[in-house]
């Protein structure tokens, strides 16, 4: 998977250059709208990341040109001002996504993934009925959970949670982003509820076997991924 | 002359104008008034003259002893026979076209005026026996010098009296707009630093004191509104200090000298979840100054009120059932509202009792619809707020336990002062009680 970053702030650039290629990304950095453009078209990338503010040509007339020239390459725009009407713009231009600066890396991450999915019609892995990560087994008709062939007693949200973290396998889910995907609080409450959620569905899911799935990213969130023992600490 | 309009100008021009149409008219209905009085007069003293001598006033034979009377009473007369003039008894002569005039205004209080060497005569005609016509006249040399002299006497009193008025209004008008001076230098003097300036409304004209009462709202709106943002800015400015020297300190620390990499890894990560808390006190405060500049993107929504707090209720239970509280909800209604602010405001303030609620309590939700009102109170048992804190903790940054200062999982002081903010976006209040182990907040909404 190739990207094209094109942002014009050099350390931020470098970071989210870092991040990405450690993700498993090949990433190429543009730093003003001119040049960006001018590789956007003339190399295939799979997604351009594109901050708003750049010089020579402002991030809307970059994603504006490469709309009108066809390219349906998918773009996650970057800025730093909060705007509906910005946001509003940035998806009638053809915007797929749009996050707003200071963002999760976790966020982006995500959206990355979510953009790419959209892009190359989602690879079935599990069928529509079940997903399988490791030994724990879902089932979405039923909505109940088994590992090791024993099933585990969940409240609808704690299956709702888990869902997410198994759809979502491999991912870092912020903490926000799981408030408002299984409760649907869409605001940072000044509270714990997610840790001690996730601390609960832990001693169902994960205490009473070996291999622990539910895993504490420090400042950033949670993962849910079956990782070797040996690699683990 | 410029364009631009004067009040003044125009004040005095409408004064001066006024009295002068006033004066104009005036002079003119005098005038139609004095003439109309003479024409009467005329009339009435010639019909008389000319009339009394017949013994039948029906016959009016003109005979000799007649016009002898006439000529002896000199009482200018001419006689027209069909439509010739066939007698007079003086020199003056008709004029040319006055007899078709006469012969066709006859008995009636119309007369024919004309000149004749230097003087000025009136005539009217009479109807006698035998298709004969009876011209009598007189001359209103007297009645012309009267109507002279009334209209020089009139034209001097209008131009003494527009001079005074002209002096009158000049002088009124100066005076009555001087206030507006004084009123432009008091808001002269206004400035960010000196906001606290205010008009003496009492000390002005009525018309002017409305005006300088809505400029005083007006700064008083304008220093509440620099006071608090002078505030926020030192609020903002304090709030984030913690945070950040927090972060100094350790990285610096952790800097001076070689750390292992899990020392690394562990500054690292205190430094992510610093970071983390003041980009959520930005978020915040950056909702509060768009709510309360109206700013926010709202999308009201019809809301069953009973099913809304169940599920923030069902969240937060979460964190609940670590202090084993229980939750307990009374009663139903609709509102119309946007639905992740009002669960904003529902999980602040649950949070909050949930925060203060001692173990094993329970915390009651009413919600109370009436028709014009809703109403919904939270409540939880345990330490009461002391009554000094209660008028501020709606306040940004205000923390009722000061000492308490900076923990883990409590946000920066806003959850209250969104409420806050959210409510009155929807000309709402919040207000709390908080006495005997129990503090109940309780939010007032409007059904717009």
């Amino acid at each position: 998977m190739k990207l094209l970053i094109i942002e014009d702030e050099v350390r931020a650039c470098e970071y989210l250059k870092k991040g990405l290629t450690e993700s498993g990304y090949t990433v190429d950095v543009s730093y003003d709208g001119v040049d960006g453009l001018y590789q956007a078209s003339s190399q295939p990338y799979d997604l351009i990341i594109l901050d708003v503010m750049l010089p020579k040509l402002n991030g809307w007339q970059v994603l504006k040109t490469l709309r009108s020239s066809d390219i349906a390459i998918p773009v996650i725009m970057l800025t730093a001002k909060d705007q509906i009407a910005n946001r509003v713009q940035g998806f009638e231009l053809g915007a797929n996504d749009y996050l707003i600066k200071p963002y999760a890396f976790a966020e982006l991450l995500a959206r990355i993934q979510n953009a790419l999915r959209h892009n190359t019609s989602r690879s079935a892995t599990a069928d529509d009925k079940t997903l399988i990560v490791a030994d724990l087994e879902l089932n979405l008709l039923k909505r109940t959970a088994k590992r090791q062939g024993k099933t585990i007693a969940l409240t609808a949200k704690e299956y709702l949670l888990l869902e997410l973290f198994m759809r979502k396998a491999g991912q870092v889910l912020s903490r926000t982003a799981i408030a408002s995907l299984v409760w649907d609080m869409n605001f940072d409450s000044d509270t714990n509820v997610i840790d001690v959620a996730v601390k609960r569905l832990r001693s169902k899911v994960d205490k009473p076997y070996g291999q622990p799935l539910i895993h504490t990213v420090r400042g950033m969130g949670y993962k849910f991924e079956a990782v070797d023992l040996c690699n683990e600490q | 002359m410029s364009n631009k309009k004067s009040i003044k100008k125009q004040l005095i021009v409408l004064f001066i104008s006024s009295v002068i149409i006033t004066h104009l008219l005036l002079a003119v209905g005098f005038q139609l008034a004095v003439q109309y009085h003479f024409l009467k007069q005329d009339y009435q003293h010639i019909k008389d003259e000319v009339l009394n001598v017949f013994p039948d006033n029906e016959q009016r034979i003109i005979t000799q002893s007649i016009l002898n009377y006439y000529a002896l009473n000199k009482i200018n007369i001419w006689v027209i026979k069909g439509t010739q003039p066939d007698y007079q008894n003086s020199a003056v002569t008709l004029p040319a076209g006055s007899l078709p005039f006469l012969l066709a205004h006859k008995d009636i209080k119309q007369p024919f005026n004309w000149e004749a060497d230097g003087d000025t005569y009136r005539a009217f005609a009479f109807s006698m026996a035998g298709n004969v016509v009876l011209v009598a006249g007189l001359k209103i040399n007297d009645h012309l010098i009267f109507a002279r002299g009334m209209n020089w006497m009139i034209l001097g009193f209008l131009s003494l009296t527009a001079v005074c008025a002209i002096g009158y209004g000049i002088f009124s008008v100066k005076r009555s707009l001087r206030p507006l001076k004084d009123f432009a230098a008091y808001l002269a003097t206004v400035s960010p630093e000196h906001l606290s300036v205010r008009i003496p409304a009492k000390k002005l004209p009525t018309e002017l004191e409305e005006l300088a009462d809505v400029q005083n709202k007006m700064l008083d709106r304008l220093e509440n509104g620099f006071q608090r943002l002078g505030e926020f800015s030192s609020d903002i400015a304090h709030e984030l200090r913690t945070p950040l020297s927090n972060m100094m300190t350790q990285t610096q620390v952790t800097l001076a000298r070689k750390r292992s990499l899990t020392e690394y890894e562990e500054v690292l990560i205190a430094n992510v979840e610093e970071l983390e808390r003041i980009n959520k006190t930005i978020n915040d405060t950056l909702y509060l100054a768009k709510s309360e500049n109206a700013l926010l993107h709202r999308e009201d929504q019809q809301l069953d009120l009973a099913v809304e707090i169940t599920e923030v209720i069902e969240y937060l239970s979460i964190i609940g059932d670590e202090k084993q509280l229980h939750f307990e909800l009374n009663g139903t209604g609709q509102l119309y509202f946007d639905q992740t602010m009002f669960r904003r405001v529902m999980s602040n303030l649950l949070s909050n009792a949930v925060r203060h609620a001692q173990p094993d309590s329970t915390i009651h939700v009413r919600i109370n619809c009436s028709s014009a009102l809703t109403h919904i109170s939270v409540s939880n048992s345990g330490d009461t707020i002391p009554q000094a804190s209660l008028p501020f903790i709606f306040d940004r940054f205000y923390r009722a336990d000061k000492a308490r200062g900076y923990q883990q999982s409590v946000g920066a002081g806003l959850g209250l002062a969104i409420v806050r903010s959210i409510l009155e976006a929807y000309q709402g209040k919040v207000s709390v009680v908080s006495g005997q182990s129990v503090t109940t907040f309780t939010i007032e909404i409007p059904h717009s």
